[in-house]
């Protein structure tokens, strides 16, 4: 009896303090209704209403149809498509993100250095990831060129018959990635800078002080004191690069013969190019679900191998 | 509904207990007070926003009505994608305003345009003539978008015999009559001749013998003649997807790409397969034809502006392109190659007046307008694209710049072919398209693959995905 008076007073007292610190923050919360309201409307709203399409046949024009799972049904069961869209997608993911932290903790390492001139590196390493992707797939589209472009020019100064970067099936992806890691590299770098900086001077005084090389320190002391870096990198590139679009929407199109014809530019065709709206937001729906399992996965595992000191 | 607030309300929540009724205010009320109408504000202009044009029919407000003429404002809604001012759509649009009366508000669309006309139709907010891409007509009709011209038509007294039959049947459909097509611009070869005198070859003919002569023999020879190594090729035929219903017609092909009905994939058969090969060895075996790769660098119009092209399939349109950069050599225009036939695919200039347009008979009286006897002779003389109307058409004339043999364009009309369009060729070309890149680089015959995407371009073309 004495307990249930106890809760019911706690309760009532809870929500006395509850509706008292609604009062007090009643300002606060004025100042940011608009924005409240706004991505209620504009990113709540349509992110619902493509849950709700997901489950319809609807061409943008006429009434939605409400046809069940069979969207989804037709994904895993019917569509070439979607499983050709979604190889080429992990392919993209697998080829990037390894060179994409590699080469950011290598451009980190080499830039974490008190010379003159560094800010001049840093700023020119950071810059592709601040310049338009619009722009840097159309001047990759002529340095890729078989014909006239430049890098297959310094390939056949060494030797080698490029290849026609873009309009072989078998290379054109790999472009790709090359043009991609040298858009994103800096930001890992960036990233992989700040987290070096904050490594105290007083660790690698010790380390060397036991006799430990460059190599040694950047092994077992460096990369482990920066892994919640690593792990932060990690889980954005896996994020971004699986809805990589821009690249493929300005150099390829998603060819030739499909070979980049990635997952969200798949999408983009069935929204914008078939108007099959239902279909393209099962879609969506199903990268929204892939991409969350593999961060939940990435989060679980850290315990394994992030190092929080 | 908003309700005025009577004294026993205020009472009710207490707000009555200030001397005369007056509300204290603090700086938490103030910011209240500025945060709701702020709030109101914002989402008012924000409905407003997203609301119907107020010259959309909608009801005035009671109290508006003194203010709302009597007589609803007689204005012509267009909607063309690419800008209008400065273009012989302009010069008949002011034409016709100045003849009737009747102001068009233009709505030019610079990109995108699929989008744009799609949300229109889909909120039911479209002006009352809409360029339609000759695509989608089909697509469009059968969603039951536009508005059946049939009844204007007969009423107008047009007469068939007037106009290139083919172009004038186009937007028929179960009985109705769906859009409007005031003319066509028709594909053809583009060639330079100062390439062709250089290398001491004859020029390709003038006339279009529909039967004979000018063979994709006499094509291929011709090219080889003008082709330079790597520095300059002589033709250039597959760069667009234009060539595949062409060139299989030509060949034989009863139906082009897809079968009458639009259920089957035809450009797979034999007569198809061939075609796409033929023009596809034109790089892979006979090299004479740009590859893939240089096409991806530089496009046709580029290819041929720069003297690296002798010989190039593309639509009219492009002459006004080659007119306005072409300085340093001479060009004209000649008939498409043939093998059984020749024939050629055109891109028609069609509008629509979408169901919801709030002027459908005023929409009409503009697109018949555009295709009189006159404006027909303005859109010929400029190139803009050869008019619908044959006897507009028969106006075109050398004018002293190229290509002098303009005329070919209006026999052309007469040798058009299209491609049976359904609501679901969009999807079944995306799916045979990409594909072909592999027989265009040469890794693949045109036979292994328009076989393998078979059965998945007529499971699009039946609708089963």
């Amino acid at each position: 009896m004495t307990y249930t008076v106890a809760r019911q007073i706690l309760r009532i007292s809870r929500l006395k303090i509850s509706q008292q610190r609604l009062i007090d923050n009643i300002d606060g919360w004025l100042f940011i209704l608009p924005a409240v309201l706004g991505v209620l409307a504009f990113n709540f709203f349509p992110i619902l209403l493509s849950l709700v399409a997901s489950f319809t046949r609807w061409d943008a024009i006429t009434r939605p149809e409400f046809i069940g799972l069979e969207n989804y049904v037709t994904m895993f069961t019917r569509d070439t498509f979607f499983r050709i869209t979604f190889r080429n997608t992990l392919f993209y993911v697998l080829g990037k993100i390894p060179f994409a932290v590699v080469l950011g903790l290598m451009l980190a390492l080499l830039t974490n250095r008190r010379v003159l001139g560094i800010n001049f590196f840093r700023t020119a390493y950071y810059t592709p990831v601040v310049t338009s992707t619009i722009a840097i797939g159309i001047v990759w589209t002529w340095i890729l060129s078989g014909q006239f472009g430049v890098l297959n020019h310094f390939l056949a100064r060494v030797g080698i018959d490029g290849p026609d970067w873009l309009a072989d099936p078998a290379w054109a992806m790999i472009g790709v990635i090359i043009v991609s890691i040298w858009h994103d590299v800096g930001y890992p770098m960036v990233i992989y800078l700040a987290a070096l900086q904050g490594i105290p001077e007083v660790l690698y005084e010790a380390a060397e002080i036991d006799g430990a090389t460059y190599w040694q320190k950047t092994i077992h002391l460096t990369v482990p004191l920066i892994s919640p870096a690593t792990f932060f990198i990690v889980i954005l590139q896996f994020i971004s690069s699986f809805q990589i679009f821009g690249l493929i929407y300005i150099m390829t199109n998603g060819g030739p013969a499909n070979s980049t014809n990635v997952y969200i530019y798949y999408l983009y065709q069935n929204a914008f190019a078939w108007w099959k709206m239902g279909y393209a937001s099962a879609l969506a729906w199903f990268l929204f679900l892939v991409i969350g399992a593999i961060t939940l996965l990435q989060w679980k595992m850290q315990d394994r191998w992030v190092f929080y000191s | 509904m908003l309700q005025a607030t009577n004294p026993s309300d205020k009472e009710r929540s207490g707000e009555s207990r200030t001397p005369a009724g007056a509300i204290p205010l603090s700086r938490r009320s103030l910011l209240k007070s500025l945060g709701v109408g702020g709030v109101s504000l914002w989402l008012g202009n924000l409905l407003a926003a997203c609301s119907p044009p107020a010259s959309r029919g909608s009801a005035p407000a009671a109290g508006e009505a003194a203010a709302q003429p009597v007589e609803e404002e007689r204005v012509i809604e267009f909607m063309n994608w690419g800008a209008v001012e400065g273009t012989p759509l302009q010069a008949a649009i002011d034409a016709f305003s100045e003849a009737t009366g009747i102001p068009v508000k233009v709505w030019p669309v610079p990109a995108r345009y699929e989008d744009k006309m799609r949300t229109l139709l889909a909120a039911g907010t479209t002006p009352d003539v809409m360029r339609v891409n000759d695509d989608y007509v089909r697509g469009y009709t059968v969603k039951k978008q536009l508005t059946d011209l049939r009844p204007y038509i007969e009423a107008s007294g047009l007469n068939e015999d007037d106009f290139f039959s083919f172009i004038y049947q186009f937007p028929m459909y179960e009985g109705g009559y769906w859009a409007w097509c005031l003319g066509n611009q028709p594909r053809v070869i583009f060639y330079n001749v100062d390439l062709f005198k250089e290398a001491g070859v004859e020029l390709p003919p003038t006339e279009w013998n529909p039967n004979e002569g000018w063979t994709w023999d006499d094509f291929l020879e011709t090219a080889q003649k003008l082709t330079k190594g790597e520095e300059q090729f002589g033709a250039l035929v597959y760069h667009d997807t234009g060539y595949e219903q062409t060139f299989s017609i030509n060949n034989g092909s009863p139906s082009g790409i897809y079968s009458e009905d639009g259920l089957r994939f035809t450009l797979a058969d034999p007569e198809g397969v061939e075609a796409v090969q033929w023009c596809t060895d034109l790089t892979c075996v006979h090299n004479v034809q740009p590859t893939r790769g240089l096409l991806a660098q530089l496009n046709a119009s580029q290819l041929f502006i720069g003297g690296k092209v002798a010989m190039v399939f593309t639509g009219s349109t492009t002459a006004i392109d080659f007119r306005n950069n072409i300085t340093d050599f001479e060009w004209d225009i000649a008939p498409v190659p043939m093998r059984k036939k020749r024939f050629t695919e055109g891109s028609l200039i069609v509008f629509c007046i979408p169901r919801s347009a709030k002027h459908p008979d005023l929409g009409w009286q503009l697109l018949e307008w555009m295709t009189n006897q006159e404006m027909g002779e303005l859109f010929a003389s400029t190139r803009y694209f050869i008019p619908i109307r044959k006897s507009a058409a028969a106006t075109l004339e050398p004018d002293g710049s190229p290509p002098n043999n303009v005329k070919l364009l209006a026999v052309a009309n007469e040798y058009q072919t299209t491609v049976n369009f359904t609501e679901n060729t969009e999807r079944a070309r995306q799916i045979y398209r990409p594909q072909l890149d592999l027989v265009y680089t040469c890794k693949e015959s045109a036979e292994t693959v328009l076989n393998q995407v078979r059965p998945e371009v007529e499971a699009a073309l039946a609708g089963k995905f």
